[in-house]
């Protein structure tokens, strides 16, 4: 009994640490940078110069303090509930946009091992899958309790959007599967750790360079951002799904969004970029598992990076585009690129 | 007959016709300062000098009279030149401070200069200095900077008035109106100099700096301040009488009007009643509005409207006194007509009957009650009444009549202004403000003319015909009161009046839409006298072409 | 006469849309890198630290200019009243001692939430007494009652104006009760 109690609590200590380092430290924060980085960098792409208002006395430390200075003007501004029939689903939205976001997070491996996982399941990638594709709920949910005409039309177009996308970005993904032979994410990250011919990293982009422009197209519409955000669409629909949110309802759906980003930078970096691997790099000294949790870090902040520099670079496509788009070329494209990889496969085996 | 050809418009006029009338008989307007048709003719401002052919030099057209075959021309060379060097004299010595004068927007020296000459002036010194804001007497204040020495509020002391306060002073560029040494302008018609004045020199002490004239709403109208019921104008801005002006009716007051009657607005502003007062509890009263009051009294009627008895001044309209009539006898009430204090008349224009409709509500009253008393049979009646309402009380409440009145148990006033009476009153009714209610009346001479209603009723006051009608309602039920009296509270004083025109044989014949602004006589013998012809065209009908009252002055109209 | 539009016709890798957006990635990429570490690019205005300079013919929030004495020289004409679109002025006049002014404003209240800045009331005004070079940008403030800048407010933004009332200037010595006012018309 008392071995029992030992290995549980353990096990509950261990789960709650790695929680606080990996979501709340590393997830969290960057989601809170993201809310004043996101302004600060579309500002100056734009020849702006963004938040930089926030102050403690004259300490304004480049519009830094705007992530202190948000949250609490969204802490205390009225919360406003639109006259609905149903308020307690417009009260649950947020909540049910954010808490899948942050439980995907579980099955993300960030360094070598079971010590740098969350939860280890062999279902990994599957797991991802089912739960992020709750996140539709909470915001067509919101559209609807909003009970506002913009936001059942933003709810209609990224709830048809969303589904649309969730096929070919799981299609997208298959080619990876069919290649490492494996739907463990811990077990995907360290069969990239190898090298193809002794020099190039066996990275997936390197093996599947079609599907991680498929899967980053699909993950950015999925996540609803520019340039595919019809459903927001401010020049048409006020603010589209989200209309009626204000205060913390607001904030803990932004918020759901920014972790998104974080979420398809660390899906992306394990499936594509290598993982926490580091070519040429392997032991188990303790410098060697820092260095590749920071590759880690470094390379979902670079995919980062990237979505929001293509945020701020597209512009928005129209909704009939979208569909177009995800129907009749990624859907079609991530088929033919699922087809080549298994006859490659096959061809590779019989060899 | 002569005939004259003014312009090439061949006229046929009566012999000793002046230029002037047969130059508007042929629709020509030839400009003038001095001359006004009310009084005698000086020509001595020269402005409406025009060329008369086989005449050596230009001759004044309002002093001149025709003759068989005259050529005159008006707008020759000659005479454009001759009219620009008149006003360039005219202006010589003006001080054109149109921005602080009010006359500017109504000012006759303003708009010949612009018409006829609008050159700058020349002189090279200084004007001559005369004395500014001299008060004259309690009414008017003179300019004499402004002054054109027309003369004309002169002459009208000299010849309307008969009171001679005004005189010309000094000579040449030096010439001034002034009083006399100790006397002061200040007669019961003082206020008409301010009107006849072509230019800014006389103001109106009440109007001065009031308002500009260009935002005022003109309403034509009647003075309900005596018999006469002179003809006037309601100038009124964002629901407020700013001013009120005699209006030129050839049947009742001409030109004119007195001091009293326009002034009579100011008494009104200060004295308007919009909350009237009921009972409260534990013998209080509280401030209430119209229906109200309405509902108290006619929870007495509903009560018991035995020994009910009803006052209706002399001064309210012919439709109000009808409904009241009809109401009285629907409820089987004695009726008393009163009349306001008298005051001293004259032969001019004061009646010294101070009730604007007395005529009109004595013949409604004998077609419509079987009998009605006066303020002493009021009196005697008081012990024998229970309920008394009052309609209107701009009445002489003598210290007698008040104090009988107090004996009765329930009293209602329904009144636009306070006074005594409402005071003795248990229930007091705002009723709308005269000049937000419309209507006829009749005048001293059996003249019958329409009120207008400028302003915009207070929301808390009722019309006395409304009044009835709500009274009706609550005594008699829903529906009822519509068939016996046969009017509601929706029915219009022009739908009221033909009702009163079919009931009363006094009216016969009149309509409200005929009446317009000049008025019909009544009926003598049941017979109609002929409408007057219209404005244009009769040489009879003829206006002030300078006075405000008839040049309606540039009105600059704007959203409400 | 119909304008000609120029058609594009993008080759095939253009409109595969993928190299583009790696292009436009790189745009955007250059320009946030230049603006990171060279301000020269940047347009923007840090409104109510910096303000850019006001043309001279900035129309601002009213002032009422003043006489020699101090006192206000508008005559209370209402002509800037008549002649204002928005009809927010609203002037009561009363009468001056003086008989050489006669006439002042004893309220004179611009309803600065209606004022559009057109002007009118500049041109309308003989007495050169209202004018809108202040160069004060209306002020914000809690409650519209504050908006209502009455004389007092307008006046403490005025300066004395040098130009006669009425017109051009003329030293005046006239015995009687008229005094220094000269005009032509």
């Amino acid at each position: 009994m008392h071995l029992v109690d030992n290995v549980l609590l353990n096990i509950v200590l261990m789960t709650l640490v790695k929680f606080a380092g990996f979501v709340l430290a590393f997830v969290m924060g960057t989601a809170t940078v993201l809310t004043w980085a996101e302004r600060k960098y579309s500002a100056l792409l734009q020849n702006r110069i963004g938040p930089n208002r926030a102050n403690i006395g004259s300490i304004r430390a480049g519009g830094l303090l705007h992530m202190l200075a948000d949250p609490i003007k969204m802490l205390t501004k009225e919360d406003f509930v639109p006259n609905t029939p149903n308020p307690i689903l417009f009260r649950l939205a947020p909540l049910m946009a954010f808490v899948p976001a942050l439980v995907v997070f579980a099955v993300i491996p960030f360094g070598p091992g079971e010590t740098f996982q969350i939860s280890n399941t062999s279902l990994g990638i599957l797991f991802i899958f089912a739960i992020s594709s709750l996140n539709v709920y909470g915001a067509v949910i919101g559209a609807w309790a909003s009970n506002n005409k913009w936001s059942l039309i933003g709810g209609l177009r990224i709830s048809a959007q969303m589904i649309s996308y969730e096929v070919a970005i799981g299609l997208s993904l298959c080619g990876i599967f069919m290649i490492y032979g494996s739907l463990d994410l811990q077990d995907i990250a360290t069969r990239q750790g190898e090298l193809l011919w002794g020099f190039i990293p066996a990275w997936g982009i390197v093996y599947q360079p079609v599907a991680f422009v498929l899967y980053l197209t699909c993950a950015i519409a999925e996540n609803k951002r520019a340039p595919f955000d019809v459903g927001e669409a401010e020049a048409e629909l006020t603010a589209g799904w989200w209309t009626e949110y204000s205060a913390m309802g607001f904030a803990v759906f932004a918020l759901s969004e920014f972790i998104e980003i974080v979420l398809i930078g660390c899906v992306g970096t394990t499936l594509f970029l290598g993982g926490w691997t580091i070519p040429g790099l392997h032991g188990d000294a303790w410098w060697i598992v820092v260095l590749e949790i920071g590759g880690f870090l470094f390379k979902s902040l670079f995919l980062v990076w990237l979505q929001m520099t293509l945020r701020w670079t597209l512009p928005r496509f129209r909704y009939d585009q979208i569909m177009r788009l995800g129907w009749r070329i990624m859907l079609p494209i991530a088929l033919l690129n699922l087809v080549v990889t298994g006859i490659v496969l096959t061809f590779i085996e019989r060899a | 007959m002569a005939k004259v050809t003014v312009d090439g418009v061949e006229v046929e006029v009566p012999a000793g016709t002046s230029v002037l009338r047969a130059a508007k008989q042929a629709g020509v307007d030839v400009p003038v300062f001095c001359y006004h048709p009310g009084l005698t003719i000086p020509a001595n401002c020269r402005m409406c000098l025009v060329d008369i052919e086989k005449a050596p030099k230009p001759l004044p057209a309002c002093y001149t009279e025709v003759t068989d075959g005259m050529v005159v021309r008006t707008k020759s060379d000659k005479i454009k030149a001759t009219q620009a060097a008149v006003l360039e004299f005219i202006l010589l010595n003006h001080p054109v401070d149109c921005p602080v004068c009010d006359q500017a927007g109504e000012c006759v020296l303003q708009e010949h200069y612009i018409t006829y000459s609008a050159k700058p002036s020349r002189l090279m010194h200084d004007k001559v200095g005369k004395p500014k804001a001299k008060i004259l007497g309690p009414t008017v204040v003179l300019d004499a900077e402004r002054c054109i020495v027309c003369t004309r509020c002169v002459r009208f002391c000299e010849e309307v008035s008969k009171s001679n306060e005004l005189t010309v002073e000094s000579r040449g560029e030096h010439s001034e109106i002034t009083t006399p040494e100790g006397v002061e302008l200040n007669n019961p018609y003082s206020l008409n100099v301010v009107d006849i004045c072509p230019v800014g020199a006389l103001t109106s002490r009440d109007f001065r700096f009031q308002q500009r004239v260009w935002f005022l709403d003109m309403k034509d109208s009647v003075c309900t301040g005596c018999a006469r019921g002179c003809s006037v104008r309601v100038d009124s801005h964002k629901n407020k009488v700013d001013r009120i002006v005699p209006r030129y009716n050839p049947d009742v007051n001409k030109y004119w009007m007195c001091d009293d009657g326009r002034r009579s607005l100011n008494a009104r502003r200060e004295k308007a009643l919009t909350l009237g007062s009921v009972p409260g509890p534990n013998d209080t009263t509280r401030e209430a509005p119209a229906l109200d009051g309405l509902r108290a009294i006619g929870g007495w009627l509903k009560e018991s409207h035995a020994g009910l008895g009803i006052a209706i001044s002399a001064s309210v309209t012919n439709e109000d006194a009808y409904a009241w009539a009809r109401l009285a006898k629907e409820l089987g009430a004695k009726v008393y007509l009163l009349k306001r204090a008298g005051w001293q008349g004259d032969d001019i224009l004061r009646s010294a009957d101070r009730d604007c409709n007395d005529a009109g509500v004595r013949a409604i009253l004998t077609a419509l009650t079987p009998g009605f008393g006066d303020a002493a049979q009021l009196t005697q009646d008081a012990a024998t009444l229970d309920t008394l309402l009052v309609l209107d009380n701009e009445i002489a409440a003598e210290a007698k009549l008040v104090e009988a009145i107090s004996d009765i148990g329930n009293v209602a006033v329904l009144t636009d202004l306070g006074g005594k009476l409402a005071d003795a009153a248990t229930v007091v009714v705002p009723v709308t403000q005269l000049h937000a209610r419309e209507g006829t009346v009749v005048n001293v001479a059996g003249w019958v003319q329409r009120l207008a209603a400028p302003l915009k009723p207070s929301v808390t006051t009722v019309t006395p015909t409304v009044a009835a009608a709500i009274l009706a309602h609550a005594v008699l039920g829903h529906g009822e009161h519509a068939l016996a009296l046969d009017f509601t509270e929706k029915t219009r004083a022009a739908e009221l009046f033909d009702r009163l025109t079919a009931a009363v044989p006094a009216f016969a014949g009149l309509s409200y839409t005929e009446i317009a602004d000049h008025g019909r006589g009544l009926p003598k013998d049941g017979v109609l006298a002929p409408a007057r012809a219209h404005i244009n065209g009769t040489p009879e009908w003829e206006p002030d072409p300078v006075s405000p009252t008839y040049h309606r002055p540039f009105h600059l109209r704007r959203g409400a | 006469m119909a304008k000609v539009v120029n058609r594009l016709h993008p080759d095939f890798a253009t409109q595969s849309y993928v190299i583009e957006v790696f292009k436009g990635v790189a745009l955007t990429t250059r320009q946030f890198a230049r603006n990171l570490f060279a301000r020269k690019d940047i347009v923007t205005v840090q409104y109510p630290d910096d303000r850019r300079p006001y043309t001279p013919r900035f129309r601002g929030k009213h002032r009422l200019m003043l006489r020699d004495d101090k006192s206000v020289r508008c005559v209370a004409c209402m002509l800037c009243a008549t002649a204002c679109p928005a009809n927010c002025i609203t002037i009561l006049a009363r009468e001056v001692d003086d008989p050489t002014i006669e006439k002042a404003p004893s309220a004179f209240d611009i309803d600065l939430l209606k004022c559009i800045y057109c002007g009118f009331c500049e041109e309308a005004c003989p007495c050169d007494a209202i004018r809108l070079d202040s160069g004060v940008h209306t002020i914000p403030s809690y409650t519209r009652r504050d908006q209502k800048a009455g004389v007092i407010n307008l006046m403490s933004l005025g300066s004395v104006s040098i130009a006669s009332q009425g017109g051009e200037h003329r030293a005046h010595s006239h015995e009687g009760t008229a005094h220094g006012r000269s005009s032509g018309h």
